[in-house]
């Protein structure tokens, strides 16, 4: 009886040890199912991501169109690229989509990133030729206060005012227009040329830096129009003295 | 004889020098009532009332100084005065003191005024301004994301 016992609880031991192995390869034939998609898995989510760049692309042309600011010369340098990007892209998904093994796919789904860069170089340099573009258009019109506050000056002068304060709000301003324009205005020209292949040098330092000279032309233009205003209220003063 | 020659000789003599005289006498009567001099000092009188009503009219040195005075434009075009605003003729100022302070005072009127104006321009200016330095705002966030994307699901 105790040797039929033995045999038994040999005979579950061996069988649980036996399972282990089977439940271990039934576990990583799941993981391989979903970790390894198929190939129209690959091809789907390959077009997913065409299609997103080329609605990119769609906006994009949509805003630069539309941008009442940006230069005619720097529009047509963008458009060119964005249609010939879309023009890429679409072929590059055909491609795509008569791929019939793991190895085009791992070859071809790489270069919707490598070849087009949409969301590393052509966003941020297209933002940036537009706020460039925007920042000539301003300093244009800060040129344009600063002669009318110039004008009323004078014209304070020969009515016996005193327009010393404004003088002085006025050379502030010139300054800080001119320092906007001399750090805003040559981004666009700067980054306009950047290509896929300039990714990620020199592209990302070139980008980096345009950004940190708008910012400073950010804050150039933001004191040129205190100053202005501050030359506009000392005007405003004389004339209020002399009532 | 030679008695009565003399004596009319004599006579001759004093009839023709009380001739001749006689004019050089009565001489300063008529200087003093020279015709030019006169009109002058009545058209010296005229101006104060003729420069409001009819400058120009007579031609003369002083009524052009007259059309001096009344052809500076104390407004602009646009705001002349109508004729509630007669101008007031100056009491006890000498011309010239009048001229001087009507011109200044026309100066400072018209140059305050175009002040105003270009005080207007440029508050219309500043406030296409603010839009412009707002959108330049927005441009900068979006580079600001911009910068820090990636190529998403595709990369690598």
């Amino acid at each position: 009886m105790k040797r039929m016992k033995r045999l038994l609880a040999v005979a579950m031991a061996v069988g649980l040890l036996m399972s282990l192995p089977a439940t271990a390869n039934a576990a990583s034939d799941e993981t391989e199912t979903t970790s390894r998609p198929t190939v129209e898995q690959v091809k789907d989510r390959a077009q997913a991501a065409i299609d997103r760049r080329l609605d990119t692309l769609d906006t994009l042309t949509l805003r630069v169109t539309d941008s009442p600011h940006m230069t005619a010369a720097h529009k047509a340098v963008l458009l060119g690229e964005y249609a010939s990007a879309e023009f890429g892209l679409s072929a590059l998904g055909d491609e795509i989509g008569d791929a019939t093994t793991g190895d085009e796919l791992r070859e071809l789904v790489p270069l919707i990133a490598k070849n087009f860069r949409i969301y590393l170089v052509v966003i941020p340099k297209s933002r940036e030729v537009n706020a460039s573009d925007r920042v000539g258009n301003v300093v244009e019109r800060l040129d344009e206060a600063a002669d009318t506050v110039a004008e009323a000056i004078r014209r304070g002068d020969e009515a016996g005012l005193d327009m010393s304060v404004a003088r002085r709000w006025l050379i502030s301003a010139r300054d800080d227009i001119d320092e906007a324009r001399r750090t805003g205005v040559p981004v666009a020209g700067d980054v306009i040329g950047l290509q896929a292949s300039d990714w990620e040098e020199p592209a990302s330092s070139a980008l980096q830096e345009g950004m940190r000279r708008l910012e400073n032309a950010h804050v150039d233009i933001h004191k040129a129009k205190t100053s202005l205003e501050q030359a506009e209220k000392a005007i405003e003063d004389a004339l209020g003295s002399t009532s | 004889m030679n008695t009565r020659r003399l004596a009319v000789l004599v006579t001759i003599s004093v009839i023709l020098a009380a001739c001749t005289t006689a004019p050089r006498l009565a001489a300063p009567d008529i200087d003093q009532a020279d015709p030019p001099e006169q009109e002058l000092n009545q058209k010296i009188q005229v101006p104060q009332t003729e420069v409001q009503s009819d400058a120009g009219a007579t031609g003369d040195s002083v009524a052009s100084q007259a059309d001096s005075q009344t052809d500076t434009p104390v407004f602009p075009d646009s705001e002349q005065p109508g004729p509630v605003a007669t101008p007031v003729p100056p009491t006890n100022t000498s011309k010239t003191e009048a001229t001087q302070s009507t011109t200044t005072t026309t100066t400072v009127v018209a140059s305050t005024e175009d002040i105003t104006d270009l005080l207007g321009d440029l508050d219309s200016l500043l406030s296409l301004l603010g839009d412009q330095v707002d959108g330049l705002d927005d441009d900068l966030a979006d580079i600001d994301t911009s910068l820090t994307a990636d190529e998403g699901d595709i990369e690598g």
